[in-house]
């Protein structure tokens, strides 16, 4: 309840960050200019590769080449809006452990996880989010779909609770983090991990598929926007939606519990 | 009418602290088989401090200092006993209690490092809720008092040491907190840094009224800034009394610096504890005890030696803290 008041604060907060990280990479002209492009360049791979993998293979199940094309339009929407929000989460809480630094966190008038995830934003998502916006306009256009008044704040409603589920494994590899000071190679198979959620459901054996659309519901990043834009609404997206908001609480009261047992660093 | 800002009553800390053996084979062990110790940090630790103070903390490393700085900033909590600071108890009500506290840790940075640090002072500025004609009186007074109107618009990369160590002090004081905690704030400052600091220091004490607490190896710091300094070792508090006190802490102790008409031999001071020696100069150690007095023994050395000065000195402040350290 109390994370929930501070909520406004935070989100000032989050806005103040923004405006130093743009500020901060304004300062290397060079260095912005350059991965901006890069970013786009990037960003323009992973489409081509699907449609490639899409047209010389037998495709994906209830999937069209068109409708394939604004799933990773929504791929790269999600992959920027993540990098954007809670892009610099995880380095800077492995940095803040790892130099006996955490300790800032706590004399700061905020939820020392609110504070971490305020300063989250990371401008490299900036190029994936309007390639990602770009890519969904375009196919869209040419996709016949129905639009009704409640797709886009259905879509946007989605994203939000993916963040939701991104903030709760967040906070979950946080408390990791904090108890072993050292999370070793466990970031990386997190990054693996999230990555069956670049793929339609449909791929995937049904188990898998219920898996990742209810009990651990990654779905809801990609599959179930996409799924929204191009008006196949599913039950499963409630009950996707509601885990996630209660993974979120469940990851809270851990950390929590991981902050208690907090002992920092030497003198 | 003196008003206590913090008090601690018999507050102890202990850690559970993994315990490994020397060795590469004792590092292998470690990975199936671990053993901890319970270290106490702070041991029945009480404390009081009043209200627009300048208290030094002192001790010598690993003595309980960080520990006990950290229990009266809400970051850590006692495993026993009582802390209250301003009315709050720190870890329970954390996040009110540090909306009144300004902490500045000597060797850790909140200044943006690719940013100038005024940018850093305007998230301080979010993050505290100041209002924008409050923040720019205080900013101002601030840089004028420090002279860094222009330091704190280069990009904090760009600063001195004692550049950005004024600058991580208006930071911390932006909110303007009635307590502040300096963990080492002169540290690796030259001379002429170390003086702008602690002239700040002391204005903003006189001004606003505003408590410090020091904790610092400088001892010039504590001479300069605090009239009580509190010493912790091995946990507890050992000194908590003016420097004043602390100077005569070891009155029965007396260092004498002689000076020789002509030059003497070692041999003929035997018996006495010397300091230090050359042929025309010696510093010698009194202890005196129930069977003899000060005057007693600078007449055996008159009668002896040949002296043509004396000086009779308490013994320097640095010792007489080296001597508890190591009590």
């Amino acid at each position: 309840m109390r994370g929930l008041m501070a909520l406004p604060g935070l989100l000032r907060l989050f806005l103040w960050n923004c405006k130093l990280d743009i500020s901060r990479n304004m300062a290397y002209r060079f260095n912005f200019i350059a991965g901006t492009l890069i970013s786009l360049l990037n960003s323009g791979v992973a489409p081509i590769v699907q449609y490639l993998i899409f047209t010389t293979t037998n495709g994906y199940p209830g999937w069209t080449v068109q409708q394939l094309i604004l799933f990773q339009g929504v791929l790269l929407l999600w992959g920027g809006v993540r990098t954007m929000v809670f892009g610099r989460v995880l380095p800077e809480m492995n940095s803040l452990v790892g130099s006996g630094e955490f300790d800032r966190l706590l004399v700061k008038p905020y939820p020392p996880m609110g504070v971490l995830l305020a300063s989250g934003f990371q401008l490299s998502g900036f190029a994936p989010t309007i390639a990602g916006v770009v890519i969904i306009a375009m196919s869209l256009s040419s996709l016949d779909v129905v639009w009704h008044w409640w797709t886009l704040p259905l879509f946007l409603v989605l994203l939000l609770v993916g963040c939701c589920l991104y903030a709760a494994l967040l906070i979950l590899m946080c408390c990791i983090i904090l108890v072993a000071i050292q999370m070793g190679r466990l970031g990386e198979l997190f990054e693996k991990l999230l990555s069956f959620s670049d793929y339609p459901i449909s791929i995937y054996p049904r188990i898998l598929g219920r898996l990742f659309s209810i009990a651990l519901p990654f779905a809801i990043w990609i599959n179930f926007p996409a799924q929204t834009l191009l008006n196949r609404l599913d039950v499963t997206m409630i009950w996707g939606a509601i885990v996630s908001i209660v993974l979120l609480f469940v990851s809270h009261g851990l950390w929590k519990l991981c902050l208690s047992k907090y002992t920092s660093a030497g003198g | 009418m003196s008003v206590p800002i913090i008090q601690m009553h018999d507050v102890n800390k202990t850690y559970k602290v993994y315990h490994r053996e020397e060795g590469f084979l004792a590092s292998l062990r470690s990975v199936i088989h671990r053993e901890y110790k319970m270290l106490t940090a702070v041991d029945d630790i009480n404390l009081n401090i009043e209200l627009g103070e300048v208290r030094g903390l002192i001790g010598p490393n690993g003595a309980g200092k960080s520990t006990t700085i950290k229990m009266l900033s809400g970051i850590l909590h006692p495993s026993s006993g009582d802390i209250s600071v301003m009315g709050m108890i720190p870890w329970k009500e954390r996040e009110r209690y540090v909306r009144n506290l300004g902490v500045v840790f000597g060797q850790k940075s909140q200044l943006w490092w690719d940013l100038p640090a005024v940018d850093t002072f305007g998230l301080q500025k979010e993050m505290y809720r100041i209002p924008t004609a409050a923040f720019r009186q205080r900013l101002d007074y601030f840089s004028r008092m420090l002279n860094i109107e222009e330091v704190m618009r280069k990009p904090v990369r760009l600063l001195s040491l004692g550049e950005r160590m004024k600058c991580e002090l208006v930071c911390a004081m932006l909110h303007e907190p009635p307590l502040i905690f300096l963990d080492e704030p002169t540290i690796g400052l030259d001379v002429i840094s170390k003086e702008t600091i602690r002239q700040f220091i002391k204005q903003v004490n006189r001004d606003k009224k505003t408590t410090f607490i020091i904790t610092t190896h400088d001892l010039s710091d504590l001479e300069d800034l605090c009239e009580r300094v509190t010493i912790i070792n091995k946990g507890t508090v050992v000194f908590d009394d003016t420097l004043e006190k602390l100077r005569v802490y070891f009155s029965h102790k007396k260092v004498v610096d002689v000076k020789f008409t002509h030059p003497v031999t070692e041999d003929e001071l035997s018996g006495l504890s010397l300091k230090s020696f050359n042929p025309l100069m010696a510093t010698i150690e009194f202890t005196m005890d129930d069977s003899s007095t000060i005057r007693q023994e600078l007449g055996r050395i008159l009668e002896t030696l040949p002296v043509q000065d004396i000086n009779v000195n308490n013994i320097r402040i640095e010792e007489v803290i080296k001597q508890i350290y190591l009590a």
